[in-house]
C-alpha cells in the first residue's frame, strides 16, 4: 500500500486536497494522511483522507518515543525541556513545525512508513526536508499535486519503482495515470 | 536557404501566453523558405513553470528545428531532496544568494544564470549552419545576451522581439531601471545595433521611441493577434436556461480585481433574474506544479461555488474554440493599464461573443476593442458596484445577440488575425537581411525605414 503524508502549517484549500487524495486513492491505490498544526475544527472532514492529525508539543517524548522515569534519558529530558520550551518560543515559522514534529510519535511513525512526504505550504518545507533525512527512500516534494506527479513517474514504464508501486496499487488504480 | 536562429523560450509545447507568437514567427519564416532553429527549454522545465500543451506542437512547420536546452528555473524545483539545508531552513537567504549569482552573470533575476547555456547554444548552431538572422524574443531578457554574442563574434544581424518591453514596468507604467544601471546599459547596447525592435502595442513603442530617439525608426508594433479557431453556431438564447459567462487565460489578474468581480457577480445575480440562473466559468492554468490549486485566486473561485462560479481547468489550444462556443459572453479580466494589451483580447474578439471589459478604463486593450460591436466597455473605475452594472449590461446584450451579430463581430476581429498582424513584420525583416521574401501586405505599424 502506497502511503502519502501531507504536512501543512496553513489551512489548505480543501477542494484541492480532497481532489488530490481521491486521485491518489483511485489511480495509485494510495492512502493519504494529513498532519496539521492548527485546530482540526478549522478543517472539514475529507472523505478521502485516512487520518487528520494535529501535531502537538510532546516534551515527555524523546525522538518520538516515551521515556521511563529515572533513566538517563529521563534525566536528559529534565535538562532539555526548559531549553526546548525556550527554543520553541523563539523559533521562527519555518523551524517551529520541525521542533514540534521531531517529538511527535504519530508523525515520526507515519513519516517512516511514507512513500511520499509532501510539504503543502512553504513553511512546511524544512520539516519535510528533515523527515526526508530520516526516511531516506521516500519522495519528498513540495505542492499537493506533486505527490501525483512522482507516483505517476514511478509507475511509468522504465521506472525502477514501477513494479513495486504497481503491485501495491488497488484494483481501482487501473485507470490511465497520465496527469 | 537562409537560416534563422530564434531564441524562443516558451515555444510549443509550453503553454505560455507568448507561445503562439513564437510559433507564428518561426512558421512564417519557414514558409518564406528559411531554415529555422528554435531554442527553448526542455519539457520538464515547462511542466514546472507554465504547463504544457502538446496539441500546440502539431502546428509547428516541418522546417522548424527545435533545440531544447536542459536548463530551467531552480526556484520552481518541487523535489525537496535536491534542496540544500540552507534552502530548506533559510529560503530567503538562499534566494538572495541565488539572485546575487544570477545578477553577476546577467542583470536579470532568476534567468541570468541561463546566459552561458544560451550563448553556447547559438554559437554551436551557428558553427553547424551559419545564421543569417537571430530573433531574441523576451522575456527572459537573457536571450539578448545570446543574440549579442553572435553579433559581436560574427556580425549576425538580430531583431529584438521585446513584446512587453524591458525598461518599462507595464503593470504600473514606470521605468523598470535607469539607463545607467547594468540592465540599462545592456538594453542600450543591444538596441543600438538591432535591425528592428518589436513591441506589442503603441504605448510600449512610444516608450522606446522616446527612450532611444536615435533608433525610433526601428521600433515597430507587431501585435499578438489571434489564431483561427472553429466556432459553432449557437442560435437564440433561452432566458430560462441562464447564461454562461467565461474567462480564459492565466491568472495574471490580482486577487483584488477578482474579489470585486466575484462580489459584483453575486450582487448582479440578485438584481437580474437571468443571472441568478447563470454560471461564471474560469478556464486556464491557475497555478502550476507546486503552486497548483494553492493560489489565492484559485481558492477564491472555489469558495464562490455557491454563486455558480467554477473552475474548469486548463484548455488545450485545439479545444479553445469549443470552449468559447459554449459561452454566451466573455469576461476580459486584465491586470495593468496603458501598457498592457494582453494576447487574450484578440482571442476574445475572434470568438464573436459579447465581451465584458473588467479592467482599468485606461488600458491598452481598449484601443483594440474600440469598434467591436458586442463590447461592454470598462467602468470608469473597477469596483464591485461597477461590476454589477457591467454584468447586467452584458447579460442583456447576450440575450439579444444573434448568430448574425456574432458573425459580424468576428468579421470585425479579422483585422487582428495573428497572420495578418505578424506577416508584414516578418517579410520586412526577411527582405532586409537578404532572405527570400517579396513585399506583401501592409507595412507593420511604425513606418518603413
Amino acid at each position: 500500500m502506497t502511503e502519502v503524508l501531507f504536512i501543512t502549517t496553513e489551512r489548505p484549500p480543501l477542494h484541492t486536497l480532497d481532489d488530490v487524495a481521491e486521485t491518489l486513492r483511485t489511480r495509485h491505490g494510495a492512502v493519504s494522511r494529513l498532519a496539521i498544526f492548527f485546530d482540526p475544527e478549522d478543517i472539514a472532514d475529507s472523505l478521502h483522507l485516512e487520518e487528520i492529525h494535529r501535531v502537538q508539543v510532546h516534551l515527555s517524548q524523546l525522538g518520538g518515543k516515551p521515556v521511563r522515569r529515572f533513566t538517563p534519558r529521563w534525566f536528559w529530558l529534565l535538562v532539555r525541556n526548559p531549553l526546548a520550551r525556550m527554543r520553541l518560543r523563539r523559533a521562527d515559522k519555518i523551524l517551529r513545525p520541525w521542533l514540534m514534529v521531531k517529538n511527535d510519535p504519530w508523525v515520526r511513525r507515519r513519516a517512516a512508513d511514507a512513500d511520499v512526504i509532501v510539504a503543502v505550504d512553504a513553511n512546511a518545507v524544512y520539516c519535510v526536508w528533515e523527515l526526508a533525512q530520516i526516511n531516506t527512500t521516500a519522495h519528498a516534494v513540495r505542492g499537493l499535486y506533486e505527490s501525483l506527479e512522482v507516483l505517476t513517474k514511478d509507475e511509468s514504464p522504465g521506472s525502477g519503482r514501477a513494479e513495486v508501486a504497481g503491485s501495491a496499487a488497488s484494483a481501482e488504480s487501473s485507470a490511465p495515470i497520465a496527469e | 536557404m537562409p537560416h534563422l536562429i530564434h531564441l524562443a523560450i516558451g515555444f510549443p509545447p509550453a503553454a505560455k501566453s507568448s507561445t503562439f507568437r513564437l510559433r507564428e514567427t518561426a512558421n512564417l519564416f519557414a514558409e518564406l523558405g528559411w531554415d529555422v532553429s528554435v531554442i527553448t527549454l526542455h519539457e520538464e522545465a515547462w511542466m514546472r513553470e507554465s504547463g504544457i500543451d502538446r496539441s500546440l506542437s502539431a502546428g509547428v512547420h516541418p522546417n522548424v528545428d527545435v533545440i531544447e536546452l536542459p536548463i530551467g528555473r531552480t526556484d520552481l524545483e518541487p523535489n525537496i531532496r535536491t534542496y540544500s539545508k540552507l534552502r530548506a531552513r533559510h529560503p530567503k537567504r538562499w534566494q538572495a544568494q541565488e539572485r546575487r549569482r544570477e545578477l553577476a552573470i546577467f542583470p536579470e533575476p532568476v534567468f541570468g544564470s541561463w546566459r552561458p547555456a544560451l550563448e553556447e547554444a547559438v554559437t554551436s548552431i551557428h558553427a553547424r549552419k551559419p545564421a543569417d538572422l537571430v530573433i531574441a524574443s523576451s522575456a527572459p531578457y537573457t536571450t539578448l545576451a545570446a543574440a549579442w554574442k553572435l553579433w559581436e563574434d560574427h556580425r549576425v544581424p538580430y531583431v529584438v522581439d521585446f513584446r512587453d518591453g524591458w525598461s518599462i514596468n507595464v503593470l504600473n507604467g514606470r521605468e523598470a531601471f535607469p539607463l545607467d544601471s547594468p540592465a540599462g546599459q545592456w538594453e542600450h547596447k543591444v538596441i543600438g545595433h538591432a535591425e528592428a525592435l518589436w513591441t506589442v502595442n503603441r504605448p510600449i513603442q512610444q516608450w522606446y521611441q522616446e527612450r532611444y530617439p536615435e533608433r525610433a525608426d526601428r521600433v515597430r508594433v507587431v501585435r499578438n493577434g489571434f489564431d483561427p479557431m472553429p466556432m459553432a453556431t449557437r442560435g437564440d438564447r433561452d432566458p430560462d436556461l441562464g447564461l454562461t459567462f467565461g474567462y480564459i487565460g492565466t491568472a495574471s489578474f490580482s486577487a483584488a480585481q477578482l474579489k470585486a468581480l466575484l462580489a459584483g457577480w453575486r450582487a448582479a445575480r440578485e438584481i437580474e433574474p437571468v443571472l441568478a440562473r447563470s454560471t461564471l466559468e474560469f478556464r486556464g492554468h491557475f497555478g502550476i506544479s507546486m503552486g497548483r490549486g494553492m493560489t489565492t485566486v484559485a481558492r477564491m473561485i472555489h469558495e464562490a461555488e455557491d454563486d455558480g462560479v467554477f473552475y474548469g481547468g486548463p484548455v488545450p489550444k485545439a479545444e479553445v474554440g469549443e470552449v468559447y462556443s459554449g459561452w454566451d459572453a466573455g469576461v476580459l479580466l486584465l491586470a495593468g493599464g496603458t501598457y498592457v494589451t494582453s494576447g487574450k483580447v484578440y482571442e476574445y474578439l475572434a470568438s464573436g461573443l459579447p465581451i465584458m471589459s473588467a479592467h482599468a478604463a485606461e488600458h491598452a486593450a481598449v484601443e483594440v476593442l474600440e469598434g467591436y460591436p458586442l463590447w461592454v466597455p470598462p467602468p470608469p473605475e473597477w469596483s464591485a458596484e461597477n461590476a454589477v452594472v457591467s454584468f447586467v449590461k452584458t447579460a442583456r446584450m447576450a440575450l439579444t445577440t444573434t448568430d448574425d451579430d456574432r458573425r459580424k463581430a468576428r468579421e470585425h476581429a479579422e483585422q487582428y488575425s495573428r497572420r495578418a498582424v505578424m506577416e508584414p513584420a516578418v517579410r520586412e525583416i526577411a527582405a532586409l537581411v537578404g532572405g527570400q521574401s517579396q513585399p506583401h501586405g501592409t507595412a507593420s505599424e511604425g513606418g518603413a525605414r
